[in-house]
């Protein structure tokens, strides 16, 4: 076991009066996942929890799906979600296979547009996957 | 500009606490369902927004032991949209600053504010008390609309400062 140290990061996503995305990063299966939304009392904290578990987990050099799912964030959680993305480039330029999909609302322009312009300055190829609504 | 009261669907001036936050987004999301990308678009404008009044507000009272920023938040249906305004009161030597970003914002067209918006995103985070300029880009994108100020001199330290964000219905 190369990453035996290495945990499945599990939080729950909560609607109070902060809200806190679900996160669900495994490292057996290589996938990681972030969804719902984002709008944190310590967004700075959050993040870079997430980015902690993620430079350990670039170090076994294994595959990796990540599936964003956002359907809010705020301007301060959006520079979180830039810090994981510009470690996961910065992983695929060290030559790991790295492979993201963003699940958007089909109707919402406006994240759909923050996609692009993640996509814009990062350079990844981030695969844009409309969802119907409910 | 002059809003009219037989459409003012919520008003609230006090210390802007998250738990008074938390109360107002949930109005907005629950009362505006007819309009659902109208109804996103003003959640997100009014958690921007209301963070503005904790880093700006130069009046602060005690409030259950913690000392809070007070502001005035509204939201007003028009035949159109709704106007989404928030008042706070400010240091006088802010308002120049604070003018000058609205006005620079104004002169922007869409692909340039979204630009500007990567620009301050990659800004590090130095000073929580700066980190007001991205939620007045963010305003303007998600509202496609100008954005309205009015400033009221209350003496030569302080002035009112409000800010007036229009959301079409469609």
């Amino acid at each position: 076991m190369s990453n035996s140290t290495l945990d499945v990061l599990e939080i729950k996503g909560e609607k109070d009066t902060f809200y806190t995305p679900h996160v669900y990063f495994d490292p057996h299966k290589g996938y990681c996942l972030l969804e719902g939304e984002s709008y944190l009392e310590n967004t700075w904290e959050f993040y870079e929890h997430l980015c902690s578990w993620l430079r350990e987990y670039t170090k076994t050099q294994k595959p990796l799906t990540f599936d964003f799912k956002m359907i809010y964030f705020n301007t301060s959680s959006s520079k979180g979600i830039l810090e994981i993305m510009l470690l996961l480039k910065d992983y695929e330029d060290r030559g790991g296979e790295v492979k993201i999909n963003w699940y958007y609302p089909e109707e919402d322009d406006d994240i759909l547009e923050e996609a692009e312009d993640f996509i814009e300055d990062t350079q990844l190829d981030i695969e844009l996957i409309p969802q119907p609504e409910e | 500009m002059i809003l009219q009261d037989e459409n003012l669907l919520i008003s609230y001036k006090g210390p802007v606490t998250p738990n008074i936050m938390a109360e107002i987004s949930r109005d907005i999301r629950g009362q505006l369902d007819d309009f659902p990308q109208a109804s996103r678009k003003i959640f997100s404008i009014f958690i921007e927004l209301a963070q503005n009044i904790l880093f700006y507000s130069a009046e602060k009272i005690r409030y259950a032991g913690r000392t809070e920023s007070v502001g005035i938040l509204q939201l007003t249906e028009i035949e159109e949209g709704y106007v989404f305004s928030c008042g706070n009161i400010v240091n006088t030597s802010d308002v120049g600053r604070l003018a000058d970003s609205c006005n620079t914002i104004n002169s922007l067209d869409r692909d340039e504010l979204r630009r500007l918006r990567r620009v301050q995103r990659r800004q590090p985070q130095a000073d929580e008390s700066k980190g007001a300029g991205i939620g007045l880009v963010q305003a303007a994108i998600l509202s496609n609309n100008p954005l309205d100020i009015d400033v009221y001199t209350i003496d030569e330290k302080h002035s009112f400062f409000s800010l007036f964000v229009t959301i079409d219905k469609d």
